[in-house]
Formats: C-alpha cells, structure tokens, sequence
C-alpha cells in the first residue's frame, strides 16, 4: 500500500525551482513518505499531528 | 552521611553547555550542528519561534521537564530541545516560508481537504521529468 501525496500550489513552485540535485533527494524522501509516513518524527510526540497551535 | 546536591546552576555557562552538548550524539541532520550551536538553550530556541509555535514548544518542555523530575531520566528533555533546535533553525532561516507551511498544515487537518490547486507528486514528478 501506498500513499498519495498533494503537493499544494506554494510547494510545486518552491519544488520547480530547486536545483537538480535537491529534486533528487526530495523524490527519494517523497518516495519514503508514500511508502512509510509514520515512520517520520514528529516534533511533539504528545501531539504528533500539530502543523500548529492554533 | 550526606549526598551531595546537584543544583541546577542557571547562572554557570559551563554547566548548561555541558548538559547541551550532550544532545546530538550523531547528528542526523545537516543543520543539527549549526542548530546546537545557535540554540543553546531552551531559551533561546523559545526566541527564535514564532508566536504560533511557543505554546506548543511550551508544553512540550514542561512535559519533558516533568518527566526528567519523575524518571530521573534526560531523554525527553534531549529529544525534546533536539527536535525543537531544529524547528528553531528552519523558523530563523525562512520565518515567512515557516508561517505559511505552518498555516497550509493547520488548513489541511481541518478541512480534511488538499489544498485548491494541489496536484499530485506523481504528476509533478512525472512534470519534473524523475
């Protein structure tokens, strides 16, 4: 099983302008993040899925 | 007999660099050694946040000061400031480009929904030629 990733509108453009070397390494992490995304560290462990506080 | 104490001493550098320094014992990350170099000290990692973030930053290091007092135990607090040193760095770097990911993150978990415009990275990656 795998996971599909949506990449907004501000990330596809931060993304387009990347040197090459850093569209590698980010696909490499894209393909682990479809793959396993619980594996990742959340920040705060109490509260693993916060983008913020509010 | 009497032990002797072990007073956290705020005033003494040396004693909060040593507890520091500590904290990465094999750096995961590029930024980790510039992060423990500029973040110190919980308070200085506590400066470099935005606004949106100290709360959460907060509670987390109360949480893991609580469970150092419980279990006489660092870990948390390490694994707590290591991971919050990083946060500190990517905030200072870009704080604009910060707000914005923290707000797109907050506006995908509640409405559940990718954001208008997303596409997926299949399809970008397939733009991107990969």
């Amino acid at each position: 099983m795998s996971y599909t990733l949506d990449i907004d509108p501000a990330a596809r453009a931060r993304i387009q302008a990347l040197p090459p070397a850093g569209v590698d390494a980010l696909a490499e992490a894209m393909t682990v993040l479809s793959l396993v995304p619980e594996r990742g560290e959340p920040i705060n462990a109490a509260n693993p899925m916060a983008g913020s506080t509010s | 007999m009497t032990a002797t104490a072990h007073l956290p001493e705020p005033h003494r550098s040396s004693a909060a660099d040593s507890d520091v320094a500590g904290l990465e014992p094999s750096p995961e990350w590029a930024g980790d050694a510039i992060a423990a170099e500029r973040f110190g000290s919980p308070e200085a990692i506590r400066a470099a946040l935005l606004p949106e973030q100290v709360s959460e930053f907060d509670a987390a290091f109360d949480a893991a000061l609580t469970a150092a007092r419980q279990t006489l135990h660092l870990d948390q607090l390490r694994h707590v400031l290591h991971m919050w040193r990083r946060m500190a760095l990517m905030t200072e770097r870009d704080p604009d480009g910060h707000r914005q990911m923290l707000a797109t993150a907050a506006e995908v978990q509640r409405t559940g929904q990718p954001r208008p415009g997303s596409v997926p990275w299949s399809e970008l990656k397939a733009e991107l030629s990969l």
